[in-house]
């Protein structure tokens, strides 16, 4: 076991994680509103633009959280920076074209429930999850910077924001730029759900490395984060849409954002009580 | 330490990669075979006296074979095959006329509705079918026939100018002796179906009363039925004859004819069905100069009439033709047509129909013509020359081929006389309108109308399918049926800007489910939707989806 | 203080990730593979075949036995034909064929015939004749770009009818959906 820095609660991690959730439901609600207001008029290339801007903003806005607060302790930022585009290429590169060209997932992931589930898991989960794991794993990992648990959960939600800035990015340029309020709570969502898959991901990560772990630690972490995943985008699914009635076939987005914003605020609850247990009984320990 | 780390991660995604590409690559389980061999091998390719290769080639690529279509609601339907050559590049090509038009010699219900041309474009291979041709000049007691390719298979028209296809030189028949080499390219259809090749000598001639002491040239060389119509060339590789059954000169027999398909769809292949000539063997070729007014007619765009007495439809008829007093009856046994008794109505599943007529002042060998039609689609029609005598009772019947007849208003009109005019008509109501599977009148119902569109892009989706399904049936009943067609009222796809349109109005008071389905996004549907009778006629309903 | 130097346990977990991950994405493509090929059984007529489940049955035409297609396809839905013709002593599956392109030249927009061949299907001799047409909704008021779609005909002779096994996709799916009809062509029995 390397020797390792006093173990530390770094609170402000946590408001930023707590922060960036609120923060996004905000801006979601702002770029929302001001569409509605303003219905502006877009060419097809500003839209795209837009678009493009818009993916990259829940990113940016952890980022700037993370960058004015850690003072203290000042992480180095081009290291947060570069596993954030390690994560965005990994995705860009590999992720996207395994799951949509080699899995051609959209061909047979909606057959049915099962396979929505099983497939959402086996494929989509699993190769997102141990594409940011990857991230973070054969970057960062073994340098000096990660020198404490916290620092999983640090950079493996830049790996899933830069996961999530590519996904968003694709979604608006495959479809030729986006309806600016409904887009908005799509990304927003997707930059939510990415960020606390890999934060279980982080979790696991920094316990691997500064704890003795056994041998199933870490498949156990990439396979807790690829079941949320797969079990998150079903049950989205099944959250937003009713049944087609008279009045139409709506979907409720919003319902989505929601479910997305409770489900990050659990898994962040969840890992920040599980590293202070931890560090308590580390601290106990001596 | 770090970079073998990374080495190894990138080996493993190669792995990865390379165990997931390997689920695509399986042997291919459709190997191709060697072509068949040809009927004649031992003619193609001899080193003969006659033809070189090059001028052998240039024949077979001007011999055509010609396919006799016939309309089977609505589809074309090749009904029989012969053979034809070449001899214009605009396409003109002369063949037989009991191949281009059984009609001018009699044989009017085999008479098709087009001709298809297929070419060849390698030896070894049948021919493709690329166009479709017209009859420019037919003489039915020489049995010959030119006609001019018009059109491509896809219906295209075409510029005969710029067709620029291979053809044959004609030759010159009275030039031709005893003992003459003759080389003959054809379809036979038996035995393969790539162009086949035989060769013999002049035999001698035939005379014939009305035609003169060339009226046939014999051959010794062996020509398989359906060579008929085909090419018989000199070894200077110019056309001098017209393969042609001899016995068919004038008698209107074509013997070489074998049925091979159920193209009246009774379900039975019999004598009735249409046939194809390839049996037998035929040994006799038309010579050449014969076919020389018919193509000087074609080419100058004169109307060609035979100078020898035309067997098809032999008299116009007396001018005071008169069909009366139609009646419907039931009829039993199917395409035998036994009548029963006289009926106002048929019932709805209705096997056949029928309708008996009187008739006077008809000539034996006058033309007369059927059309019936269904809610004012035609379901069926013919023209036929007369055999019943000059006055009686007669009766015709359609029966469905599978099944039972649409529910319908169906008429029947009757035609004969010297430019087909009609005598007589009359209709009958198949169904009543009563049954329960009937869609109610579209003024009562309500159109279902709207949009699909992605709810996380706000953009339209085109391609996606909108069904509604049968009153009372559920999506997951539907699901685990397999998804049945005969489970689906009416469906909808949405155009490129999203929108839909369900093209049957749906009843008030019925429990509809609507089905939305796009690929890549969850199925969205609704059971039992009910629409009273306070909704609009038109009702839009829009539907989104997602991921 | 080194953090390089990773110890052995730390190796056996980094490639435990990856077995697991690499047997997740296995498991995911043997999910995919039995979506994609799960099947119904059909009989008519004598004849049985596997076709793909989740599918479309139309109600057969004609001399058609089978006529299903993938309604959930963006662009024109895969499809797949069975249909049986009654035929006479002698005819061969090429002449079939050429009836086949002819009625397909009058149907189909821009038919073209791109090969044609002999070949031999899981053992049987058939004929294959391969063409492309243009699919486009008759309805005028439809705003929408036609399909350009790639077909495959497989003409078997069997005794007093042909047996003819046509696949229908959009050209851009042909070759991915091309494994698929093959495992219905193998099931085939006639």
């Amino acid at each position: 076991m390397p020797e390792s820095k006093p173990l530390r609660e770094r609170a402000h991690i946590w408001r930023d994680e707590f922060l960036l959730i609120a923060s996004l439901i905000v801006f979601v609600g702002i770029v929302y509103a001001l569409d509605n207001a303003l219905q502006p008029a877009f060419t097809p290339s500003t839209l795209l633009l837009t678009g493009v801007f818009l993916a990259l903003v829940p990113s940016v806005i952890w980022l700037m959280f993370f960058y004015v607060q850690d003072r203290l302790e000042p992480e180095p930022k081009h290291f947060v920076l570069g596993v954030f585009a390690i994560g965005a290429l990994l995705a860009a590169a590999i992720g996207m074209p395994l799951v949509e060209n080699v899995y051609r997932v959209s061909h047979w992931l909606y057959a049915d429930t099962v396979t929505t589930i099983l497939g959402g898991i086996l494929v989509v989960g699993f190769v997102q999850e141990f594409l940011k794991y990857a991230a973070v794993r054969y970057s960062i990992y073994h340098s000096e910077e990660f020198d404490e648990p916290t620092d999983g959960v640090i950079y493996a939600t830049a790996a899933g924001l830069g996961y999530a800035a590519v996904l968003n990015i694709q979604f608006v340029v495959s479809n030729g730029g986006v309806d600016l309020g409904a887009g908005v709570i799509r990304m927003a969502v997707v930059a939510l759900a990415q960020a606390s898959f890999s934060g279980i991901t982080g979790y696991f990560l920094g316990r691997a490395k500064f704890e003795s772990e056994k041998i199933w630690w870490m498949p156990l972490g990439i396979t807790l984060a690829a079941v949320a995943n797969g079990l998150f985008n079903w049950l989205r699914g099944r959250v937003v849409q009713t049944g087609v009635s008279l009045s139409g076939g709506s979907v409720n987005s919003w319902l989505g954002l929601a479910l997305a914003a409770v489900m990050a605020l659990a898994i962040t609850g969840i890992i920040l009580g599980l590293v202070r247990r931890s560090i308590r009984s580390a601290q106990a320990a001596k | 330490m770090r970079s073998t780390k990374f080495n190894r991660f990138w080996f493993m995604l190669t792995v990865l990669a390379i165990a997931a590409l390997a689920c695509y690559g399986n042997n291919p389980p459709v190997q191709p075979t060697t072509p068949n061999p040809p009927v004649n091998p031992q003619n193609i390719g001899d080193s003969n006296d006659g033809l070189s290769q090059s001028e052998r080639l240039q024949l077979i690529s001007a011999t055509v074979q010609i396919f006799g279509l016939f309309d089977n609601n609505g589809e074309l339907v090749p009904g029989y095959t012969g053979s034809g050559t070449i001899i214009s590049s605009t396409g003109m090509i002369l063949t037989n006329a009991h191949v281009a038009s059984p009609a001018s010699q009699g044989d009017v219900e085999n008479e098709p509705k087009s001709l298809g041309i297929a070419l060849v474009e390698s030896e070894d291979r049948p021919p493709t079918p690329s166009y479709f041709a017209q009859v420019l000049a037919v003489d039915g007691y020489l049995d010959l026939a030119v006609i001019q390719i018009t059109s491509t298979v896809d219906g295209a028209n075409i510029d005969t100018s710029s067709l620029n296809l291979p053809y044959v030189s004609l030759g010159d028949s009275d030039q031709i002796h005893v003992g003459d080499h003759v080389n003959i390219f054809g379809f036979p259809g038996i035995g393969g179906d790539t162009i086949t090749y035989t060769d013999g000598n002049v035999s001698g001639f035939t005379s014939e009363e009305q035609i003169g002491d060339r009226a046939w040239v014999k051959t010794d060389a062996t020509i398989a039925g359906g060579n008929s119509g085909g090419l018989a060339a000199d070894d200077s590789g110019r056309i001098i004859g017209v393969p042609t059954q001899a016995s068919s000169g004038g008698s209107g027999e074509v013997t070489d004819c074998r049925q091979i398909q159920d193209t009246n769809k009774d379900g039975i292949i019999n004598e009735n069905d249409s046939c194809i000539p390839i049996g037998g063997f035929i040994n006799a070729l038309r010579p050449v100069n014969l076919a020389l007014p018919l193509i000087k007619a074609a080419q100058s765009g004169q109307q060609y009439s035979s100078p020898f007495g035309s067997n098809v439809i032999s008299t116009s008829g007396s001018g005071s033709e008169s069909f009366s007093n139609m009646t419907w009856y039931s009829v039993s046994g199917g395409s035998e047509c036994k009548l029963g008794e006289p009926v106002s109505s048929y019932p709805s599943n209705t096997a056949a129909m029928a309708a008996t007529f009187d008739f006077s002042g008809m000539t034996d060998g006058q033309e007369w013509a059927e059309l019936w039609t269904a809610d004012g689609q035609e379901v069926y029609s013919g023209s036929y020359a007369w055999t019943e005598g000059e006055s009686g009772q007669s009766y015709t019947c359609i029966y469905a081929t599978d099944g039972s007849l649409a529910d319908g208003n169906y008429r029947l009109q009757l035609y004969a006389g010297a430019d087909l005019p009609q005598l007589a008509e009359s209709s009958v109501v198949v169904g009543g309108g009563s049954s329960g599977t009937n869609p109610p009148p579209a003024s009562n119902g309500v159109a279902i109308y709207g949009t699909v569109t992605d709810a996380d892009t706000g953009r339209t989706i085109s391609d996606a399918q909108v069904f509604i399904l049968q009153p009372g049936i559920t999506y997951d009943q539907w699901s685990s049926a397999n998804y049945p067609e005969s489970n689906v009222y009416a469906y909808a796809l949405t155009d490129a800007n999203g929108g839909y349109e369900i093209p049957l109005s749906i009843a008030r008071n019925e429990e509809y489910t609507i089905v939305a389905s796009a690929q890549g996004y969850y199925d969205r549907y609704g059971d039992l939707l009910v629409w009273t009778d306070e909704d609009p006629d038109r009702y839009q309903l829009d539907i989104q989806m997602t991921k | 203080m080194s953090t390089r130097n990773s110890s052995l346990g730390d190796r056996f977990a980094e490639i435990t990730v990856i077995a697991v991950t690499v047997v997740a994405l296995l498991a995911g493509w043997a999910c995919k593979t039995s979506v994609e090929t799960r099947s119904i059984a059909f009989e008519a007529d004598g004849i049985t075949a596997q076709t793909p489940a989740g599918w479309l049955q139309a109600e057969p035409a004609g001399d058609e036995i089978l006529h299903t297609n993938d309604f959930s396809n963006a662009g024109f839905g895969t499809t797949y034909i069975l249909r049986k013709m009654p035929l006479a002593e002698g005819t061969t599956a090429a002449q079939i064929a050429s009836l086949l392109t002819l009625e397909r030249a009058q149907n189909l927009t821009a038919f073209r015939v791109l090969e044609q061949r002999e070949v031999t299907v899981y053992g049987r001799t058939a004929y294959e004749v391969t063409y492309v047409f243009v699919e486009s909704n008759p309805d005028l008021t439809h705003a929408d770009i036609p399909s350009v779609v790639r077909g495959v005909d497989y003409i078997f002779i069997n005794g007093d009818h042909a047996l003819a096994a046509t696949y229908w996709a959009e050209e851009n799916d042909f070759e991915m959906g091309l494994g698929r009809f093959h495992l219905f062509l193998e099931s085939l029995t006639f």
